[in-house]
Formats: structure tokens, sequence, C-alpha cells
């Protein structure tokens, strides 16, 4: 994990998805919740979202590939924490429903715990596209495109908690 | 003196009302089920109450958080549900000091708690039993955990026996709730004053009418008999109740719809002209009382779970009816275009009427309220701006508004029978909408139904607004003059 | 996340401690998968020492109660604050056999009540 502080209240973390790294970072962002909250149990939820949210990165974004990046992006203001996470991997097309799965079911129940762990939360997904384009003489409909392949695309998904600001 | 009150049950026989939360927290007369229970601890000086959860505990937690509210102070846990008392009693962790109370907090009593705590304490058994009026109270004061037997407040689909020698029987009323034809009765017996140790919540503004805060009713709403209606509601003054009613909070009542003995629960919109007689209404389930019948109704027009959907959350009817006048003005030197065109095209039948289904109500021959059907020209030419230029004057007279689904006849709309077909009748009909103005004139049914369901699905002002601004534009591109 | 593993008469038990999460799954997997294949049918998985928990690690807990019910046995959890209330969020409790300590756990196996 690399940490660089670019801004008083932004702190940028990075790891590589191997889900042995998420323990750390969920370490890290408990602690600077904890510093910015004072309160264990915000720490807990925020921590438990975001480990949520890097299993979901790790397993469906990156279909469990190890050694792709995971940035994890820190900023708070007053009485507000946005925590970016963003990944370069598989977009999703919209938010999983938060609900829950049926009792004896062992998955798909990571969007209900982000869910009820955060206060808003939303997903951007800028995608790169690369689109082939062929004029032929006989036809006069230019506009239609030909052939649109996904080059990349960066995902973030931003969690938001508010809070009491500790004087 | 403790209590630890079992709220554990899975809520089965109540389903579907217990489709998404405990029987804890079922609207009963105006407040939830363990409310009723906690009031009489209070009312019989216990302050200090161990509440074991079950199904939905997260909700339960958040409702009655510490206990403060009710003057009392709440712990909790969890069980798999319905387990035996004895168990559940082991699995706590909490040091329960006799003597203490034992009692169910998912059924309803109404009897002085008081009066046999008087006489329980005085006896020299490891427990006693209660008894209201000879019935099972599901309530047992323990003096000593290790000899009492706690078998008689598990809950089971019978009623439990309860051993003789160590009950003591006082004045008072015990129900289940083991039915939703039992919940309703207990519902109405407790609007009437019925159930006497109950604390109604709400002030009577007339004879037999008594009402939240902020509600808007009127004496003249209760033809006969009695009405306890919670708070935020809002009833039209030509709405009218007989029998026993009890309306839930939120809930609101649309012009001439008549309700009698039933229960509304929270959240809940009934429509124009809609009938309720001896029937649970929840969201959109209707449950008759009488029948056993749940009937799913899917149009919203008629009845709507609030929480889920908002009525008339597009643009208001007065809004509507004066864009149409609006428009109308707007198209007049279009109407001589059209009747040109329609005539050079087809000179012996340039203008034809048929029937849509609007968004007014009527009753129909058998009573039942229902979107009523209303006359449309079309000038028979290929531009669609003029061909459908009459439907401007349906939304003047509002039968239809500016923005919604596509309208359609009668006999189509009889032809969604799939759930998500009628997703569809939950918009409103509408001169523009996202199908009018995206879908080409000949897309198949299939196609704009879709459409029609999601624009049901989605619609709202700020929808509806773009949808303007894309008429605006669409009314100066080629798509509008050319087929 | 450290695995210690005793047997008490017939019930076997499984005590976890530290951050249970996905990185964990496959190894607390493989030793359940093996407990109650070769075990009595009774077992504790004793979590009052786990600091935290994520939905992964649920979907461990879950499999195992599965395969215990193949088996018929009867499983048992021992729960920390943070484990519990993982397990009230996601409404777990309505499955799992829940007993607050590990001698309180041990004794309603013993007596099978």
């Amino acid at each position: 994990m690399t940490a660089d502080i670019n801004a008083p209240d932004i702190i940028t973390l990075k790891i590589v998805s191997d889900p042995k790294n998420v323990s750390p970072l969920g370490e890290a962002i408990n602690a600077l919740c904890l510093y910015a909250t004072n309160s264990e149990v915000y720490a807990h939820d925020i921590q438990l979202a975001v480990v949520e949210a890097l299993n979901n990165v790790i397993l469906h974004a990156y279909k469990s590939q190890k050694g792709n990046e995971i940035i994890v992006k820190w900023i708070q203001s007053t009485g507000c924490l946005n925590i970016e996470i963003i990944d370069y991997g598989i977009s999703m097309t919209a938010l999983p429903v938060a609900a829950l799965p049926e009792i004896d079911a062992e998955g798909g129940r990571g969007w209900w715990i982000i869910n009820a762990c955060v206060d808003e939360y939303y997903y951007k997904a800028v995608e790169y596209v690369e689109r082939e384009r062929v004029c032929t003489p006989s036809s006069s409909d230019s506009d239609v495109f030909h052939n649109s392949l996904l080059k990349s695309s960066r995902n973030t998904l931003t969690l938001i908690k508010y809070f009491q600001q500790v004087a | 003196m403790d209590a630890i009150i079992f709220t554990d049950r899975k809520g089965q026989e109540l389903f579907p009302l217990t489709d998404e939360t405990s029987i804890a927290l079922l609207p009963l007369a105006g407040k939830w089920v363990l409310e009723h229970t906690l009031e009489a601890l209070v009312d019989a000086g216990i302050r200090e109450a161990h509440v074991v959860l079950s199904p939905y505990a997260e909700q339960v937690k958040a409702a009655f958080g510490n206990g403060e509210r009710w003057g009392m102070s709440l712990t909790y846990s969890v069980t798999r549900g319905e387990e035996s008392p004895a168990q559940a009693l082991e699995q706590i962790q909490k040091n329960l000091v006799p003597p203490f109370l034992a009692l169910r907090g998912d059924i309803i009593r109404s009897g002085e708690l008081k009066d046999f705590l008087r006489k329980a304490e005085k006896t020299e058994s490891a427990f006693v039993q209660a008894l209201y009026g000879g019935e099972n109270a599901y309530l047992t004061l323990c003096l000593d955990p290790l000899r009492t037997d706690f078998n008689s407040l598990k809950w089971t689909e019978s009623r439990q026996p309860v051993s003789n020698q160590s009950s003591i029987d006082v004045e008072g009323v015990v129900a289940r709730l083991d039915s939703l034809k039992d919940f309703y009765q207990v519902n109405l017996d407790a609007a009437s004053g019925e159930l006497k140790t109950f604390l109604i919540p709400g002030r009577q503004i007339a004879l037999g009418l008594t009402q939240g805060r902020n509600t808007e009713a009127y004496p003249q709403n209760l033809k006969q008999g009695i009405a306890l209606i919670g708070s935020n509601c809002h009833l039209h003054s030509s709405v009218e109740l007989s029998g026993k009613v009890v309306i839930g909070d939120n809930v609101i009542i649309d012009r001439r719809a008549t309700i009698e003995s039933s229960v509304i629960l929270p959240h809940t919109y009934i429509g124009e002209l809609v009938e309720i007689r001896n029937a649970i209404v929840s969201g959109n389930d209707l449950i008759r009382v009488d029948t056993g019948s749940i009937l799913k109704i899917s149009d919203t027009f008629l009845l709507a779970d609030l929480k889920t959907t908002t009525i008339d959350n597009g643009l208001g009817a007065l809004f509507n009816r004066s864009a149409g006048m609006l428009l109308l003005l707007i198209s007049l030197p279009l109407w001589p275009l059209a009747l040109i065109l329609s005539v050079l095209k087809s000179p012996r039948k340039p203008y034809f009427r048929y029937w849509l289904r609007g968004n007014k109500k009527e009753l129909n021959n058998f009573g039942v309220p229902q979107r009523s059907e209303f006359s449309v020209g079309e000038w028979n030419v290929d531009v669609p701006v003029l061909r459908y230029l009459p439907r401007v004057l349906a939304v003047v007279t509002g039968d239809i508004n500016l923005i919604g689904a596509l309208p359609v006849s009668l006999d189509i709309a009889s032809q969604r029978i799939e759930e998500w077909e009628r997703l569809a009748d939950r918009a409103p009909a509408g001169l523009l909408g996202p199908t009018q103005l995206n879908l080409p004139a000949d897309a198949n049914d299939d196609e704009k139904l879709m459409s029609d369901s999601f624009y049901a699905a989605n619609f709202g002002f700020k929808q509806d607004l773009r949808y303007i601004l894309q008429a605006v534009k669409s009314f100066f591109s080629s798509k509008a003059w050319f087929k | 996340m450290i695995l210690h593993e005793q047997q008490h008469n017939d019930i076997d038990i499984i005590e976890l401690s530290g951050r249970f999460i996905m990185a964990d799954t496959p190894e607390v997997r493989n030793r359940l998968n093996s407990l109650i294949k070769e075990g009595s049918g009774k077992l504790i998985i004793d979590l009052e020492k786990v600091t935290f928990i994520d939905s992964s690690a649920c979907a461990v807990l879950i499999s195992a109660f599965k395969n215990m019910q193949i088996k018929s046995g009867r499983l048992v959890l021992v729960t920390s604050p943070v484990v519990q209330s993982l397990i009230e969020l996601t409404r777990l409790h309505t499955i799992f056999e829940i007993i607050p300590t590990l001698p309180r756990a041990i004794e309603a196996l013993e007596s099978n009540k």
C-alpha cells in the first residue's frame, strides 16, 4: 500500500487488487475515520462499507485477477467524509439493488451492507471507447457508427457519511 | 421489577402484512402492536424490559430505541424466531433477578396488569400465569426461574393451555393476532373503545370521529359509526366513512371514496370513487376479511402504496389544462392546414373519431371505479403533428395530461394481464411522453408498452419538464412533420 | 486471522480471532468443511475474539450451516458484538443458533437442548 498526501484534507491510498491488501487498507480507513469523527461506531461502519466495496472491485471489476490498481481517496470536509474507491476494471451498468438475497444464499449482501453503513453513495463510470466509422460512396447516412470497442474505463464509487464535527 | 418481552413470532399468519416488517410494528389503533404492551408495563410501574426479537429486528430496534419515549429502559436480543422461551432465556446475556415478568409483546391483551401483579405477589408458588377473561394472556410472573414453566408463553398455532394451579384470572381480553381476521377485529374493537385499558391517540373532532395531528378530515366524513384516523392524513370532504373504520398515519383518501368497517394501514392512497368494505388495505394489497381473498391492485389510480409511489407527482391538473389551452391557442394556425391536407389526401373521410381510455374516473356497471373513455378525433394525414392535433382538446378537457403514457383503448388496456404490462397503468395518459416522442409511430405494441412502463416507473415533475423541452425541440425536427 | 481448533468430548470447537474477511475465507472454508465432514455433528464456531467481519466471511458461515444441515448436525455460533451486529444487519440471526458464551454453548450442545 502506498499513501500520498496531496492536500490537507485529501489522502490517497493505493493498493493492487489482492484480497490480502484489503485488511491493511481497512485498518487505515478505520484509523482515519476514528481520528476525524471520534466515533468507533462510525469508524467501524465506514471500514465495513469500504471493505465491501473493495471486495466488489476485486471480485467483479477485476474478476479476481491480482495486480490491478485500486485507489482509495479520503476527502474530509466539515462534518462530512467522502471516500472514493476508484478502479479501472469492468464497469457496473447499474448500481445493484440494496436488498437482501434469500436467507441461505452465500453472496449478494454487499450492497445491503454498504447501503446501511453510509448515508449516501453514487457510482460514476468514465468509459474510453474506440469507435470505427465506415463511409462508403453509396451510403448517405454517415452518422452510423460501426464497431464500438471499449478500451478502458475509470469507475469511481463515492461513499458519503455525515458526522458531528468534534471540536 | 424487570420484564422480558418475547416478540419473536415469525408472522406467517399475518402475511402479507408481515411481508416487510415485524408483528411488533404492525399498526393497531394508532400505535404499534408492541407499544400497547410497553404502555401496560409502564402503567404497572415496570420501567425496565428486555425485548427478544427475530424477524426485522433492526426495524424494531430503530423504532423503539432505548425506550425513553415510553419512559422505559429497553435492551434487546435476537433469536431464530419462535424458539422455546426457556431456551431464549438461557441465551440472553442479562442477569434476570426474580421476581420478573415474562410476557409476549406480539399479541394484544387488555386488562389491569396491576390487578394481576397485586394478586400474584401474594402467592407462594414458583410462578404465576395470567389469564385475562379466562384466556391465556401469555404473561407469567416468575419468582423462581428454575421451577418456572415457561411453556405457556411459547408461540404455537393453537392456544397454549395454562395449568390451573398456578394461574390467576383477571378481567380483560386477549387477542392472539393469529389471523388477518383477528388483526382486523382487534383494530375495530380498539377503535370503538372495547379494549378498556388502551390509550387511543388523537382528539375527538366530532362524535365518534377521532383524529391525529396534522390530519385534515371533516365531521361530515363520518356517516355513522366510529372512525379513528391517524396523523398526517388527508380526507376529501366528500369521503364517506361508516361502521367502524381505522385509518393509519399518512393516508390520503380521494373524492367520493366510501369506506365501511375497514382497516387502512399507514402510507396508503385510496383513489376517487373507490369503495372498500370489510377489508384491510395495506399499500396496494386489498385484503377482504369476509372472504379471505388478497387482491394486489396495480392501478395506482385506485390504491397505492405511498411509500413506493406518489400520486400526482407529475404536473398538476390545473397546469395540465391551462397548458392544453395555451397549446390550443398556439396551434390554431395549424388546424386549417390539417383540414386542407386531410381533404386533399382522403376527401371522403378527412377526419374520424374513436375512443381511448383517459385519466378521469367513473363507476362501471358493477359499481367499480375505472378510468373512463373519451372520444378523440384524428386528421387523416401522414404528418404526425397534424394528425394528432385534436388530442390537444382532450388535454383541455382534462381527459389526458400534457405529459404521460400513450393513451390506449379500453380493449388494449384489458389485454394487459402480466404484472409488468400493468405497470404502465400506473402513469396517467398524456398527449406527449417518451413513447410519443421517441418511438416511431409504427413501433410494435410491445415496444410502446415497454416505453410506457419505463415512464410509469420513473415519472415525476422534473422528468415531465424534460419531456416538455424535448417536445419543443422535436416540434422543429423533421420527424414531427415527415413520417 | 488466527485459527485454533479444540475438542471437548465429542464437540468440535473452532476459535477464530482477529479480522475475518475475504482474504481468510479459503482457509476457514476448508477447515470448516473438513471439520464438518469428519466431525461428530456438533460444532461450535467461536467468534468472540473476531474484531472485524465482512459479508464474504458470513458466506463461509452460511456454507458451514448448510453443510451441517445436510449432516443433520448442530452448529452453534458464539459471537462478538461486531459479529453480532453484522449478523443482525443481514438478518442471519433467523437461521443461526447463537449463544453468548463458549461455556454456555458447550453446555447447550452437551445437554442437546
